[in-house]
């Protein structure tokens, strides 16, 4: 029983409890930790001179804060010594308090695992006056940061080896950040950029970013500036700089509405450049004029758009020709964006076809044949928008092909509820929206032989006719309608019996889940619970795969019967960062997208789904800024990307749909 | 008061869910959880010297994810597993193996002064001794579910493990627990 009195492992449960009280040494604890989590918070924040975030997260820790930061001048070793009798272990031995750095490695709460480093580091608080003391702090916003001394010498930035690379790091950032706080931003780009060169992977690639971002901010390079931030969100979306970045780039962004969430203004868009265009063309791009068919409902044969567009032939793929992706396609400067084309395309049938954001108020469905998408376009259909198609991003796979129709999802939004999925014929100009609010459905679906399966925001399945769907839908109940994540269901494939879903909520673990198609009261089976976050899902053949982003980097599978003891299958590991997976009826295709204006290039990796120790590098990209989402037919990887220089990101025609032969 | 070594008592404190829909304000969640978050780390395997900076790290992480936490459930499974991946991963960094090797020399060396040796908990030392016998696994369901008496499916769930892995590690920690605290115990008794 529980309480055998003879049991010496009784005991010891006891100590363990009774240590569990608090002790006196343990509010010292408490008030160091909470003055670190003071600066911490605050990010990349040189001085909370009363800035609004600077405010709101000192609110976070806030009252004590002051005070803790008054006990940062006790030392570590008093504190650790203290806590010995507590724990009954450790002695502190001459352990400095000033860290250079400390590295947060990969957690993830319940259980994600990120790989987010967090820069805590290499900060006092306040600032010893002549007395050794510390200068009265008299608010949160009194706190002054300041780089603490450095761990390495000059000398040792220029040899990153495993023990000085992460101080030759901070080094440079540093460099940088001073260099801000001079009022200096310009001095300060150059330790970024050798940082970007010398640590394209390193540790401290967030907080580079970050602070690149306020730099760029203080130059008042706008356009920049607001390409970086929007990178940095869709790179670290759960960074801790993520308030110290969007108060860099604030001055330029205006309040969308009330109560609506603060809407990036556009870039400034350079909208004379025929000269630039015409230069392109000339210099390295044959067949520069692809004829154009207008099917669209605005008529008139005009496509101003695509008119400027730059593409070549595709090679042939049983050729020998060297594995170098040809652009199908490329988008001419009146493209509001290139970032809305990564996931609005879908090949079917050696046909591609993808939408594109003609401005702020219209989107384009286009088609071409791959091999012939430089002779010949076919504008299907053009869709108004009621503003800002530029800047809603929409998810993976979002345009699908099914049938006769192509669907999609609008990257429209005037207004929180607008985005909707969209129908249009492959062949006549037509289009039809399906009642879809992005804000009350979810972010994925699927259509296969004329039936949408979707999500929902508040996790339902939803299974109705896409010809009819609100008056044919059944709605399906996945998760316990008390966990309130929102959007954690998403589906990632079908076959004929199932439908595959992930569900990814704030609490427990990720899970596979696959239901019957059957409208009637779908059965749920749990194939899989893992504790990381997938960044993209493939159901092919006997098995789903998946590629982990986060923080494994590894190409996973399951059998769609269910995993044993709900393990997945590694098939491949060390991957940096994948964020795209496709799959044939042989191999798998992972995309590792390269790092924006870093050195660190993209790759397409190949692997047999029976898996592989080293995949075939089937490319590396060279001057692709970004590589989104991938598709694979029988003789072609593609993948869309963008390859602007910095800082005519939306000046240039950059964005391009890509194939390679497999 | 009776000590269930095998069973659990549910603390009404730790699993009481709130009636609170919102996310708890991470002040208040900082203040109250301080402790069991800090003497989790320490049950888990984090050396004392280490403490500071992985408290630090869980409350990062727990700052960053708050507004994921489902507030109609207990809070305490949830910190856990932060707890728990953060003392793991902070283990298992080669750097920090190193820091505490080196720092166990040092304390062979220097040793507590007389009254800190009056100070320790020879009880606590052995206990922690007992845990520091089980893997990091098992230990992280012990320390869960029999010190801080957290159900096992809350705790299966919080380490992401299915509910009969989570039995089975209690299973083998309660039995290498036993057994450690038997050995420490005879050891001591002998001296």
């Amino acid at each position: 029983m529980s309480d055998e009195p003879l049991d010496p492992a009784v005991d010891l449960i006891s100590a363990l409890r009774a240590g569990q009280n608090s002790s006196a040494v343990e509010d010292l604890l408490k008030r160091r930790v909470q003055s670190r989590l003071a600066v911490s918070l605050i990010g990349l924040t040189p001085t909370l001179s009363g800035t609004a975030p600077a405010s709101n997260v000192a609110k976070a820790i806030s009252g004590n804060s002051i005070a803790a930061a008054r006990g940062i001048g006790i030392s570590k070793g008093l504190i650790i010594a203290s806590l010995a009798p507590v724990f009954a272990l450790g002695v502190f031995t001459g352990m400095q308090y000033e860290r250079a750095h400390v590295q947060q490695s990969a957690y993830l709460a319940n259980p994600p695992i990120e790989s987010v480093r967090a820069s805590a580091s290499v900060f006092r608080v306040g600032t010893p006056n002549d007395n050794g003391k510390n200068d009265a702090i008299t608010s949160p916003e009194s706190l002054e940061l300041v780089p603490a001394a450095r761990a390495s010498s000059a000398s040792s930035v220029g040899t990153p080896d495993a023990a000085s690379s992460l101080a030759a790091e901070r080094h440079l950032l540093d460099e940088a950040r001073q260099a801000l706080a001079r009022g200096e931003p310009q001095t300060g780009m150059k330790p970024l950029g050798l940082h970007a060169k010398r640590f394209p992977r390193g540790v401290l690639t967030e907080e580079r970013e970050a602070l690149a971002v306020r730099l760029l901010a203080a130059l008042g390079n706008q356009t920049a500036a607001i390409e970086r931030a929007q990178r940095f969100h869709a790179r670290f979306p759960n960074s801790l700089f993520i308030p110290a970045v969007d108060n860099a780039v604030a001055p330029f962004s205006k309040r969308h509405g009330d109560g609506e969430p603060n809407v990036l203004l556009p870039p400034v868009r350079h909208v004379a450049g025929a000269s630039l265009l015409a230069s392109l063309c000339m210099t390295f791009i044959a067949g520069c004029s692809a004829k154009t068919v207008d099917l669209g409902v605005n008529g008139a044969g005009s496509d101003p758009v695509y008119s400027n567009t730059v593409s070549v032939p595709l090679p042939d793929s049983g050729s020998n020709l060297p594995q170098v992706p040809t652009h199908i396609v490329d988008h001419g400067q009146n493209g509001c964006g290139y970032g809305q084309l990564m996931n609005m395309y879908t090949v079917d049938a050696g046909t591609l076809y993808w939408v594109w954001p003609d401005n702020d108020t219209s989107v384009t469905l286009r088609r071409c044949a791959v091999e012939h998408c430089a002779d010949s376009v076919v504008k299907l259909t053009t869709v108004a928008a009621a503003g800002m198609a530029c800047q809603l991003p929409v998810p993976k796979n979002s345009t699908q092909s099914d049938g006769d129709e192509i669907y999609w999802i609008n990257p429209v939004i005037n207004n929180v509820s607008s985005q909707v999925l969209m129908a249009a014929s492959k062949t006549v100009a037509s289009s039809s929206s399906i009642v879809w609010s992005r804000y009350d459905w979810g972010q994925s679906y699927l259509v296969s032989e004329g039936i949408l399966y979707a999500t929902t925001a508040q996790n339902t399945l939803i299974q109705c006719q896409a010809s009819d769907c609100a008056s044919t839908q059944a709605r399906y109940d996945l998760v316990p309608p008390d966990d309130h994540s929102m959007n954690a269901l998403s589906i990632i494939g079908l076959d004929e019996e199932y439908i595959y879903l992930s569900v990814a909520t704030g609490t427990p673990p990720t899970r596979l889940l696959r239901v019957a198609k059957s409208p009637h009261a779908p059965v749920e089976v749990v194939l899989s619970m893992w504790p990381t976050s997938a960044s993209d899902f493939v159901v092919q053949g006997d098995s789903v795969y998946w590629v982990e982003a986060v923080s494994l980097g590894q190409l996973l599978s399951c059998p769609k019967t269910g995993c044993a003891n709900n393990k997945p299958t590694v098939l491949m590991s060390g991957l940096e960062t994948p964020t795209g997976l496709a799959a044939d009826d042989d191999n798998l295709y992972v995309l590792e997208p390269p790092v924006p204006f870093d050195s660190r290039p993209g790759r397409i990796l190949k692997c047999p789904q029976s898996g592989c120790s080293e995949p075939t590098v089937l490319y590396t990209s060279t001057n692709e800024v970004s590589m989104g989402q991938l598709r694979v037919d029988d003789r072609f990887v593609y993948f869309a990307g963008t390859d602007c220089a910095e800082g005519t990101v939306w000046a240039s025609p950059c964005g391009f749909i890509a194939a390679i032969p497999k | 008061m009776a000590v269930q070594l095998y069973g659990s008592v549910q603390s009404s404190e730790a699993l009481a869910p709130t009636l609170n829909q919102e996310p708890p304000d991470f002040r208040q969640l900082f203040e109250s959880e301080f402790g069991y978050v800090t003497r989790t780390l320490r049950y888990l395997g984090v050396h004392t010297c280490d403490l500071e900076d992985v408290t630090h790290d869980v409350f990062l992480h727990v700052y960053r994810h708050l507004p994921e936490f489902d507030a109609t459930r207990p809070v305490r499974p949830w910190l856990f597993g932060f707890a728990y991946r953060i003392a793991r991963d902070f283990r298992a960094l080669a750097r920090h193996k190193h820091e505490h090797s080196a720092q166990s020399a040092d304390t062979a060396d220097t040793g507590f002064g007389a009254d800190e040796l009056l100070l320790r908990n020879e009880s606590l030392t052995r206990a922690l001794s007992a845990l520091d016998s089980l893997d990091a696994d098992e230990r992280a369901v012990f320390v869960a579910h029999v010190l801080d008496e957290l159900p096992i499916p809350e705790v299966a769930q919080a380490l992401a493990i299915a509910l009969n892995t989570a039995y089975s590690r209690l299973r083998r920690a309660r039995s290498k627990f036993a057994a450690a605290a038997r050995r420490l115990t005879a050891k001591e008794n002998h001296l």
